[in-house]
């Protein structure tokens, strides 16, 4: 009897230290959450905030393994580093762009036609920007001339949507330019529409991005020129590139410039 | 008493004590997050005694604060100098600012009011060393307490202050599709330039995807297209207090369209990953340029956050 009851005595004492151990671990877990996130004591803001502070640990171990994965130029341009790293974000419209915005620029109303919609739109925009595709032709490359050719927007449609979202910008389009839009003279719209930045060699618009990708074969095989790259050298100073990104490309265009390179047979 | 009923007893008390240990540690927990009440001021020290006073900027500490929205200030302010308080608030037109304050030496003249890198500095001169006054504003901007010694001697000013404020605009996400995670701050360095806008994602890389985003305040379209050579969208909507908002990278709605007016809570599109980006987030931004495009620094947009002040943001 007194051996079952010295057991019995055991086990409640086991159960309950074992108990006490796991609820102070517990607490402690809920003070250091507490002691991160909360501001105002709110207790009801801690429960809201739990999910959050797991949510943050994950997207800094991701941004963590994209900081390791940044690259560092390594003193030849055969293989050029991201332009501009692995930021979440941000504009880089002077750097992809091959027309200036009165084209560059599409309002929602071209997409929303009926005939067209967004995820139509969408397609054709991806397989045809500056960004991600090849296309240089001002009537392929993705902006408002190319668009109105491809769906074959009529110009009344045009005019009308054109009147109904003017705000007296100054970057509209005036009656000439216009009238430019219906034009067959693929060289004159491309030389009416042109980026500041684009290098123009007849209908086709090279971006300041065409070029940081591309190779010196490719600017010989397009006719551009070391005056057109000295042209364009000085505005790779204004896109917001990674110090690997600049030095790759000044690297690459001083070459070019200077006549340092060979051109495979 | 029989050893049965001793050890009746030890058991109890051993049950009774292991019970408490276990109880007393799985109570609610008593945040006792000890908070500093010291909070950040700084001294401008003048060069010029002017409205557009620029001079090196003096941090020091003090524990004069008490609340966050009626603080206690005990200054004592060089002469010709100003001095600022971090505690920053957005403030529209019409909003106030109720100041208790007294300083030494009546006979000198300070200049006490709100400060705004967008707005400037809208102020009242107090002359006879008490200071009741209440100063409406004229301009929206984030604003935050300066007070301008422009006499000869240093004065000490104490006193407390209440500003009266509610913000116009509401948050673009509203549950179940709730996200205020930042994944890019307002002013953070990168390559090209600081980012005067927040990246808003919900923390899990992709989850933000398709949430439905909500106009912020009223205002009229003043763009809503896409930049196709970098596949970015962005709506930009021209609010009457002087600010436009722009959020990029959505799937533009349908409905949306140049010109229309738009009161807070409207739909205008879902979050994507259009344009430059390599992760689905949205990118908010507020400037004073009221356009969709430019040049943009600390003089002409705000940190957006501060027109949320009911908004938790997290960020690394």
């Amino acid at each position: 009897m007194k051996k079952a009851l010295v057991l019995l005595l055991s086990v409640v004492l086991v159960i309950n230290i074992f108990a006490a151990c796991g609820s102070t671990l517990n607490s402690s877990d809920d003070i250091s959450t507490s002691g991160e996130i909360v501001v105002d004591n709110d207790i009801q803001a801690v429960e809201d905030d739990e999910p959050i502070k797991k949510e943050v640990e994950s997207e800094s171990i991701e941004e963590s393994l994209e900081i390791a994965e940044d690259e560092e130029w390594n003193g030849t341009y055969n293989v050029m580093p991201e332009p501009f790293g692995n930021t979440s974000g941000g504009e880089h419209y002077q750097f992809y762009s091959t027309t200036n915005i009165k084209i560059g620029a599409i309002d929602v109303e071209f997409y929303n036609l009926e005939y067209i919609g967004w995820d139509v739109f969408k397609e054709w925009l991806h397989s045809h920007s500056s960004k991600n595709s090849d296309y240089t032709s001002i009537s392929e490359a993705a902006n408002l001339y190319s668009m109105i050719k491809y769906f074959d927007i009529p110009e009344e449609t045009v005019r009308e949507i054109l009147a109904k979202v003017r705000t007296g910008r100054e970057d509209e389009l005036s009656e000439d330019e216009i009238k430019m839009l219906f034009s067959d003279d693929y060289e004159a719209v491309a030389e009416c529409f042109a980026s500041d930045t684009a290098i123009r060699k007849e209908d086709n618009l090279y971006s300041l991005y065409w070029v940081y990708e591309h190779s010196i074969e490719d600017y010989i095989e397009a006719g551009i020129t070391t005056d057109d790259i000295s042209g364009v050298l000085a505005a790779y100073d204004e896109v917001g590139l990674t110090s690997a990104a600049k030095s790759a490309i000044t690297a690459k265009l001083n070459d070019y410039i200077n006549g340092n390179y060979e051109v495979a047979e | 008493m029989n050893k049965k009923r001793i050890c009746q007893i030890f058991t109890s008390l051993l049950m009774a004590i292991s019970f408490f240990v276990t109880y007393s540690t799985s109570l609610p927990v008593t945040y006792a997050t000890e908070y500093s009440e010291s909070e950040t001021w700084s001294i401008e020290t003048d060069v010029d005694i002017s409205e557009d006073i620029i001079g090196e900027v003096v941090t020091v500490e003090s524990d004069a604060i008490n609340a966050a929205n009626s603080p206690e200030i005990v200054w004592t302010i060089p002469s010709g100098s100003a001095m600022v308080l971090d505690e920053k608030y957005f403030m529209s037109e019409g909003d106030t600012v109720n100041f208790n304050l007294s300083y030494t030496l009546a006979s000198v003249s300070i200049r006490v009011g709100m400060y705004s890198a967008t707005s400037g500095y809208e102020y009242k001169v107090a002359s006879n060393g008490i200071f009741t006054e209440t100063l409406t504003i004229d301009k929206a901007g984030v604003k935050y307490l300066r007070i301008l010694n422009t006499s000869s001697t240093d004065v000490q000013v104490i006193g407390t202050y209440t500003v009266n404020t509610t913000s116009p605009f509401v948050y673009m996400f509203k549950s179940p599709y709730y996200a205020s995670y930042l994944s890019s701050l307002y002013g953070e360095s990168r390559s090209g330039g600081n980012h005067y806008a927040i990246d808003i994602t919900t923390g899990v890389p992709g989850q933000i995807k398709g949430y439905p985003v909500y106009n912020t305040c009223e205002g009229t379209v003043i763009f809503a297209n896409v930049f196709s050579d970098e596949e970015t969208t962005c709506v930009a909507v021209k609010h009457s207090n002087g600010f436009t908002s722009r959020f990029l990278h959505m799937d533009i709605s349908s409905s949306i369209s140049s010109k229309m007016e738009l009161d807070p809570g409207e739909l205008i599109g879902t979050v994507s990953d259009n344009g430059s980006t390599n992760a689905y987030h949205l990118h908010y931004d507020l400037n004073t340029l009221n356009n969709y495009y430019g040049t943009f620094n600390t003089s002409n947009t705000i940190d957006p956050t501060y027109v949320f002040p009911d908004v938790t943001f997290t960020s690394s």
